[in-house]
């Protein structure tokens, strides 16, 4: 162990934290032989002394003003608290019209037409919708549908009004305009334009501009919040910020408004609530989570100033039957007693479950598609796409390709420059309709880890062709991504496709992949050396049964398992626990599983909880569970309720809960 | 608490008589600002009660004040824009035994980068845990631990190590 690790351990231990037993032993006997760790521990009691030595004579007595202005607001009726659940009373059609200078677009119920044109294909994706029959639909035939309608849809141009509630106290309500278009090969355009009647000028308006041309984008707009901070402490007043990159691993940023493709990348939880007639289009209505439906407002994300949102708030999305395009989008604050929690931490007022937070809805579709010239990144020099014969001399070898790419048809070469260590030196992208997979290839990549934003814990795939590669699934704004590491080159994939198209289509690649190098399969951490292992190796170290994988609730695989150690001693065994085609959070559930007959002393207010024949422990602000059973401690993380976390606790220890 | 919580107001001046040189100490810190820090912990002290009764009191009462205080003290500072003022003298200690300490500590701290320094008063001064350092500054458990080793290290090398030579 080295002074920085020990000593991180000594201040840990100092504030009382929990430090696991080995590695506080490891830097006890590593301070007893090192002066300027033993400086460092002196030191610090020396400044806790002088510090913890309080001023009280200072501390004015401020009872006596405090209460008063307690009493005066007791007398406000607007503000006795929580039974007036809403401060500031709402204010309709106040906002003040900007001209615009646009086209004219079709208006509601024009709509009706315009999607019918728009998207032929379609109709037969929507077999059991073309008659408004009291038929039971299943959440996996709308993913089924919304998925199939991908590749159909060419060109896409609408406009849409976003209705934002709740922002601060003088600005409770906000109407701002979005123009979404879309046009193959994977060009993306979104312009929102705030229409709201600020109280002052120094207000700066959320006035956003996003293009994406294939993998290039363009973002402007005023600044983000800076740091964490809420939006009342926030300053008014921004500057633009324009952004360009040339290339990015992310999916298509906008790509879900226009079909929600990320958002149902699975249908679990997912719920169909029926149906409703939306500007006279026959929509099926299906409720959701706000964290599951994120990448459905994704001008959240591009810039300017927005109201939070919890991640468990509940969305309401009304789907047209025909196009599964996205008409309308609600979302309601959680009934959920955590986002109370969650409101008192931002310092928010109450919201009432009843009433919207967001409302995004579309008012119009352009029946002619939109222009190439929308898709321009302001200020990029047109440059002539590469032949792929071409490469070879270019850039000195032939780029992978896929034997069978299916429908999907080589759309684009980028050639990056190699800016970053992590950027590629070449990338074929193939699309189809909305549909697209890319293909970046390095070929002196040394690691430590597989190339692309693939994690050295993804899942460990056998591809058909008999080479090994490592899968993550959608998540943190990529698609399903796959990472394949030969001895010559280093492949990264990524895609909107589902995980089988993307193992068939890798398979078909003329490559071999092997397991990654021994030395990316380490990493030391304080002190801890982290092995990466297998999955059936880490059951029988741990002790877990072998049919583990398959007992694990449906939809859920162990991807990937590491062995961490000291010296010589084995510490303990992490399984990584992933759904196959996309995590609700990003975030695997992480198991661990080491020697011990007893609970820790828990780091912050926890609850007992019974499943079975366990007695286990719920710390909520951690979301972690863990339970002892026969010799062996259990600890279980993920963003979970906690009755899931229980489900997959039967299932792991065994039992049925 | 429950009796605050249904808003009796004897119940809240308990709370308030407890808790305020903590929520005016704090404020003070983030402020440098004595009549500053005064209205920060006045206006804590409104929202809390405003919000009291949505409070579970499955986080303690002091670090939900503290995150108040600090929302608080944000807000008061946009609005005077004194930010970016130096250090104040007056934050520190008064009654340190030994004044060449306190000198000494009050350099030390003037190094620390503002992150380090709010999760270490945070620890140190008001002995929150690291959750709930983690809960009032809205980071991760894992950040405030980073943060408060960083901090120390800056600590111990700005004093000078006098007890080396005695």
């Amino acid at each position: 162990m080295n002074c920085e690790s020990a000593q991180l351990v000594l201040s840990s231990r100092m504030d009382g934290e929990r430090v696991v037993a080995r590695q506080a032993e490891a830097a006890m006997s590593h301070a007893e032989t090192c002066a300027r760790c033993q400086t460092f521990a002196r030191r610090s009691a020396r400044i806790r002394s002088s510090v913890r030595i309080r001023a009280a004579e200072t501390v004015p007595d401020l009872v006596e003003p405090i209460m008063a202005a307690v009493a005066r607001e007791r007398t406000r009726p607007t503000i006795a608290p929580a039974t007036d659940r809403r401060i500031a009373p709402r204010r309709h059609n106040t906002w003040r019209r900007r001209p615009r200078h646009r086209r004219p677009m079709i208006l509601a119920p024009g709509i009706a037409a315009a999607i019918a044109g728009l998207v032929v294909g379609s109709m037969v994706v929507g077999g059991p919708w073309q008659r408004p029959a009291n038929r039971e639909i299943a959440a996996a035939t709308v993913v089924r549908s919304v998925r199939s309608a991908a590749p159909t849809l060419h060109a896409f141009h609408g406009t849409y009004t976003i209705h934002e509630f709740g922002l601060s106290d003088e600005v409770p309500e906000r109407l701002l305009e979005m123009d979404v278009a879309f046009l193959s090969p994977q060009r993306f355009r979104l312009e929102v334009d705030d229409r709201t009647d600020y109280p002052s000028r120094s207000w700066t308006r959320t006035d956003l501009l996003y293009i994406e041309d294939v993998t290039a984008a363009y973002v402007s707009g005023p600044s983000g919040c800076p740091g964490d901070l809420p939006v009342d402490v926030c300053p008014r007043t921004r500057a633009t910020v324009t952004r360009r990159s040339e290339y990015s691993a992310a999916a298509p940023l906008p790509a879900d408004l226009v079909l929600p493709l990320a958002t149902f990348g699975s249908a679990r939880g997912l719920e169909v609530v029926g149906r409703d007639r939306i500007d006279g289009r026959d929509a099926v209505r299906l409720r959701l989570s706000f964290e599951r439906a994120a990448p459905m407002f994704p001008f959240l994300r591009i810039g300017g100033t927005w109201r939070p949102f919890f991640e468990r708030d509940r969305v309401l999305l009304w789907l047209d039957a025909e196009s599964w395009l996205p008409l309308r989008t609600v979302v309601y604050p959680s009934r959920d007693q955590e986002r109370d929690e969650w409101e008192l931490r931002y310092g928010r007022v109450v919201e009432s479950p009843d009433e919207p937070i967001l409302d995004v809805r579309m008012v119009s579709i352009d029946d002619e598609q939109p222009d190439e010239s929308m898709f321009r990144i302001p200020g990029a020099s047109p440059s002539a796409t590469p032949r792929l014969d071409d490469l070879p001399a270019r850039i000195g070898y032939a780029p992978a390709t896929p034997g069978d790419a299916g429908d999907l048809e080589l759309v684009s070469i980028v050639l990056p420059t190699a800016s970053a260590t992590v950027t590629p030196s070449s990338l074929l992208v193939y699309a189809e309709g909305l549909d697209y997979l890319k293909i970046a290839e390095r070929r002196d990549w040394t690691g430590p880890g597989p190339f692309g934003p693939v994690d050295s814990v993804a899942q460990q795939i056998h591809l058909t062709g008999g080479g090994i590669a490592y899968y993550e699934p959608a998540g943190e704004g990529y698609g399903r991504r796959l990472a394949v590491h030969t001895e010559s080159a280093d492949l990264f994939l990524e895609t909107n496709l589902t995980r089988d198209r993307l193992l068939t289509i890798a398979g078909s690649l003329p490559v071999r992949g092997q397991p990654l190098p021994p030395a990316w399969r380490h990493q030391d951490s304080t002190g801890v050396d982290v092995e990466r292992i297998g999955v059936a190796e880490a059951l029988t170290t741990a002790g877990l049964p072998s049919s583990l994988p398959e007992r694990l609730p449906e939809g859920y695989v162990v991807a990937s398992a590491e062995l961490s150690k000291i010296g010589s001693a084995v510490e303990g065994v992490t399984l990584y626990l992933r759904q196959l085609d996309t995590d609700a959070t990003g975030e695997p559930l992480i198991l661990h599983v080491e020697r011990g007959t007893g609970l820790p002393p828990p780091l912050s207010a926890a609850e007992r909880v019974r499943f079975a024949d366990v007695d286990g422990r719920w710390t909520p602000s951690r979301s972690q569970l863990e339970w002892v059973t026969a010799d062996s401690y259990h600890s279980l993380q993920g963003e979970l309720r906690l009755s899931d976390l229980v489900a997959f606790a039967g299932a792991i220890s065994g039992t049925d809960p | 608490m429950q009796r605050a919580r249904r808003g009796d107001l004897l119940a809240f001046e308990d709370l308030v008589r407890d808790y305020q040189a903590d929520a005016f100490r704090f404020a003070w810190h983030l402020t440098r600002d004595r009549q500053l820090a005064e209205d920060v912990t006045q206006e804590a002290f409104l929202r809390a009660f405003r919000f009291l009764k949505g409070f579970r009191g499955d986080r303690k009462f002091g670090s939900w004040l503290f995150s108040i205080v600090r929302n608080c003290a944000m807000d008061a500072l946009r609005r005077q824009r004194r930010a970016d003022e130096p250090w104040d003298e007056r934050f520190l200690p008064r009654s340190v035994a030994d004044p060449s300490a306190r000198a000494e500590l009050e350099a030390a701290l003037r190094s620390v980068s503002t992150e380090h320094r709010e999760a270490f008063l945070l620890v140190e001064v008001f002995g929150l845990s690291y959750q709930e350092t983690a809960d009032v500054l809205g980071v991760a458990v894992g950040t405030v631990k980073s943060r408060m080793f960083r901090a120390r290290q800056a600590l111990c090398s700005a004093i000078a190590d006098e007890e080396e030579a005695t």
